[in-house]
């Protein structure tokens, strides 16, 4: 049984408009109540080419929930694909239609044949989050759009990562994680993102394999890829931030893919050489120890608290307090996730803990002896628990409201020069 | 007491309309005659939905629990609720700033099958155990009302549970309403049904009911107030950051008003009829006439009307020179309006502070409040286009496209893409009210039109996302009759 949820930190399945919202040109058509949309969207960041109020919908009233929305439906496919400039148009339910029991595949087949593809995900708030709702709009291009190829391009690769808009960091990291892969000589490809679309959708069949770059949101993607279309994959659950992780992950891709191990040598040394003329900069700021405590707490979306914790500890020596992963993680994943947490350098290991009731988190944060002021790296809900233990609060995961973020990112060697100026930017401009 | 009671669908009131293409001349003239027709949209955009009004009006109650008896998404945006909350906490000078208590039940797919009365009942428990409120409000959703779940049963079992904390459910489902201020309705229905609960209580000498919306700033409040304090009353400033102790001084009052047309309207009236209190209906106060008009308004209901006269006199002498400066700037401007009920019609009366002249309107619904002001602005401004619509950017482009406006006036974004420079007049933040709030509005609007670099740079840049054909069709072309 779905958990109650105490300051929640995720949204509805439906909320995967915001998924189609981030493919270039493509459209979400909302069968669902009035207002659906405007609440799934963010308060920035928001007013793209398409943006929540642009979406159609069907705005379902007390008639439709007796009657049925169909002809609402149709009519507002029909009409969306002539006022609208779109490539594609993806129509996702909410939970009245899928209470109702409209056929809503059956209306959408009827746009087979129109000029620009019309393809369906259920999306109902009621079936899951949006990490759900995420998996299943990818299931749906897969499903609807995508057909197997046996021309495969030589170093082609389609890389995956979280969820767009739920991750603030969505748009830079994806461009960091292309950027890292083509230094290596292979060639990215993904769908998300400016100038990426319907043209790169239509490369994913020609790929030589799948990365994921996620502790677990759309491995079910990969496996429905490697069944369907015949796209084997790899799976890197750590969010490479910062040195150690990047470099890791520059050589578990490069050995998958077959790159030379002296190219992926190189790559690797001349970003730790840049990366390690930063830090010594700095070095007094880590060492003298007075800016910020030694322990912290993240509370996050796994690739974050994750990736997070890795980083810190590995690479600027902190000490994990407790951990929280917040996104719900399906329980067949955790145990995996946490083993993650325990491969800490120097046998540090962190207690990891999935919960989603923000409650029971401050609780714990509050009762945690943190040695001084504690570090807290999570969503807006604990910016008001840190400030009463007088701590550093860094907004990274959702909800947003303390940060701006346009491309910015935290992968990579110079993500993590990044987080490295956010935590001390709130450090320094604090009086603790 | 009414005959009928009023069911928080806005609706239900015979003559309301909310889907309309026409002309301040033809509307007025149409409505007079009773030609106006219940329509639909066979394509349309999304709209807002009344949960989030529910839950605006109220979230900034001292000591409650909010509960959305709803799956994870209905809250998704409640974020822009916790920063309005917290600044305003911040302005009014709180130190330990909190975040609103707000719980989901999460209702999935077992509660759809089985009903989600376990899931309310462990929410309640935790919210008592947790929090210790004085109030917790129970909000329904489209998939609550839907799976027939008797929120007012259950919370009357709750309440016996837990007898300190009073339980408040509120029949807010999404789907039973297009305009979002039903919203506040069924809020104020549930106030009046499980706190107030029709008691007579002893009358407070002076003391009136100013209901404020969420929308409405620190800044304007205190405007309201000092305002209201120059006729010599004391003000009941609900709901907006009051208490159940607040709620309950309710029928204490001798007088009430409200600062936005449709919030608490149709209470005031309940308030009338339940409890004898007299009140005043009139407009937003954004300009010096609406500005007048309601202060007029409320010193009338209390028997003021000479002594407001001089205090109007007063204001206009102080404030009139600066904003004749304001004029100077502004004269001649063609503007297009899109906005809520309250707001839009202020904006088009406030414009004519400034001599702009309007040329396009865009509101939610039609009905006889809205008569009385286009009958207003057909006297001051020529015909102007009228498209009833809750945003609906579609129609709003392909209007403001053809009409080619000086200025917008509403949420900015798409006219600003064709290259309109853009102001607005919501900012629950700053000032936007009364005599002084004018001036504070006037400057920025005169500020933010003396620049339209950055509208400019944009259209220049990028496209809506609409083909080239639809502007050259008919704005209301798929308004279709015999809707309902």
């Amino acid at each position: 049984m779905a958990k109650l949820l105490d300051k929640q930190r995720y949204k509805c399945a439906l909320a995967a408009m915001q998924t189609v919202q981030a493919i270039e040109r493509a459209l979400p058509v909302l069968h669902s109540g009035p207002g659906c949309a405007q609440k799934l969207s963010e308060s920035t960041g928001s007013s793209g080419y398409f943006s929540p109020n642009i979406f159609p919908c069907t705005s379902i009233n007390e008639k439709d929930v007796v009657f049925g929305g169909v002809k609402k439906l149709n009519s507002t496919i029909e009409n969306a694909l002539k006022v609208v400039d779109a490539d594609l148009y993806v129509v996702l339910t909410g939970c009245i239609p899928e209470i109702v029991g409209d056929d809503t595949g059956e209306v959408v087949s009827r746009f087979a044949d129109s000029e620009k593809p019309v393809i369906y995900a259920p999306t109902a708030g009621f079936k899951g989050n949006n990490f759900k709702g995420h998996e299943q709009v990818v299931d749906a291009i897969i499903d609807q759009y995508l057909k197997k190829s046996d021309q495969k391009e030589k170093g082609l690769i389609n890389i995956w990562a979280d969820v767009p808009y739920q991750d603030l960091f969505w748009l830079g990291n994806i461009r960091q994680l292309e950027k890292l892969i083509s230094e290596l000589g292979l060639t990215p490809n993904t769908i998300f993102g400016y100038k990426r679309g319907i043209k790169n959708i239509d490369k994913i069949p020609h790929a030589e394999f799948n990365l994921l770059v996620s502790p677990w949101v759309g491995l079910s993607n990969m496996k429905k890829m490697e069944r369907k279309l015949g796209i084997p994959y790899l799976h890197y659950n750590t969010l490479p931030i910062g040195a150690t992780e990047t470099s890791k992950f520059l050589r578990e891709v490069g050995k998958f893919a077959g790159v030379d191990e002296a190219k992926v040598e190189a790559v690797i040394k001349e970003h730790e050489d840049y990366y390690y003329y930063l830090i010594e900069r700095y070095a007094d700021l880590f060492l003298e120890n007075r800016v910020i405590n030694k322990q912290f707490t993240v509370v996050a979306d796994a690739q974050y608290t994750l990736g997070i914790t890795k980083f810190l500890v590995n690479d600027l020596g902190l000490v994990p307090a407790k951990q929280f992963i917040v996104d719900d993680t399906p329980k067949n994943y955790r145990d995996q996730i946490t083993e993650e947490f325990k491969k800490l350098n120097f046998g540090i290991e962190a207690e990891v803990s999935f919960e989603t009731d923000g409650y029971k988190i401050h609780e714990e944060i509050k009762n945690h002896d943190y040695h001084g002021y504690p570090l807290v790296l999570g969503g807006y809900y604990e910016k008001e628990v840190t400030e009463n233990l007088k701590g550093n609060f860094l907004n990274v995961s959702w909800p947003v409201q303390d940060k701006v973020v346009f491309d910015s990112f935290y992968v990579g060697y110079e993500g993590g020069i990044r987080l490295i100026e956010d935590i001390y930017t709130v450090a320094v401009s604090r009086f603790n | 007491m009414a005959s009928v009671q009023y069911s928080g669908v806005r609706e239900s009131k015979p003559g309301r309309l909310n889907d309309l293409g026409t002309t301040g001349k033809q509307v007025e003239e149409n409505y007079k005659k009773g030609c106006l027709k219940r329509a639909d949209r066979s394509f349309a955009q999304g709209l807002q939905c009344q949960q989030i009004n529910s839950m605006a009006a109220l979230m900034s109650l001292e000591d409650s629990v909010f509960i959305s008896h709803s799956p994870q998404g209905c809250v998704g945006c409640s974020i822009m609720a916790v920063d309005m909350y917290r600044v305003g906490q911040a302005h009014r000078g709180i130190k330990n700033i909190k975040n609103p208590r707000l719980i989901v039940t999460n209702l999935d797919q077992k509660s759809v099958v089985f009903g989600g009365e376990t899931k309310l009942r462990e929410a309640v428990k935790r919210a008592v155990e947790r929090y210790n409120p004085k109030l917790a409000f129970i909000y329904a959703s489209c998939a609550s009302g839907i799976i027939g779940d008797d929120i007012d049963a259950i919370s009357a079992s709750l309440q016996s549970e837990y007898p300190d904390t009073l339980i408040v459910p509120i029949h807010c489902e999404g789907f039973k309403s297009k305009i979002c201020a039903s919203g506040f309705d069924a809020a104020f229905i549930s106030i009046n049904k499980y706190i107030l609960k029709k008691q007579k209580v002893e009358k407070e000498k002076g003391l009136v009911n100013l209901f404020a919306p969420t929308t409405v700033s620190y800044a304007d409040q205190k405007e309201m107030e000092r305002m209201l304090s120059l006729l010599g009353v004391k003000v009941n400033y609900i709901p907006f950051y009051s208490s159940l102790e607040k709620i309950k001084k309710i029928p204490a009052a001798e007088a009430s008003t409200s600062i936005c047309k449709v919030f608490a309207d149709e209470f005031m009236h309940t308030l009338w009829e339940d409890y004898q209190i007299p009140y005043s209906h009139t407009v937003m106060p954004i300009g010096i006439r609406n500005t007048d008009k309601w202060y007029r308004g409320i010193a009338k209901v209390l028997g003021k009307e000479e002594e407001v006269e001089k205090i109007i006199e007063k204001e206009h002498e102080r404030i009139e020179p600066l904003v004749k400066k304001l004029r100077e700037r502004l004269q001649g401007t063609r503007v297009f309006i899109c906005g809520g009920t309250g707001r839009s019609f202020a904006a088009a009366a406030l414009i004519d502070d400034f001599g702009m002249e309007l040329v396009g309107l865009e509101t939610p619904t039609y009905d006889d409040d809205a008569q009385v002001d286009i009958e207003y602005l057909n006297g001051i401004h020529k015909d102007f286009v009228v498209d009833i619509a809750n945003m609906q950017p579609f129609e709003q482009v392909n209007l403001v496209n053809k009409l080619r406006p000086d200025a917008f006036i509403g949420v900015p974004e798409w006219a600003a893409k064709l290259g309109i420079p853009t102001t607005h007049v919501l900012d629950g933040k700053r000032p936007t009210m009364g005599y002084d709030g004018l001036l504070f509005l006037g400057n920025k609007i005169a500020a933010q039109l003396q620049n339209p670099g950055f509208n400019k740079k944009l259209a220049a840049h990028v496209k809506l996302p609409y083909k080239d054909s639809w502007y050259k069709e008919d704005a209301f072309k798929y308004i279709t009759e015999g809707g309902n």
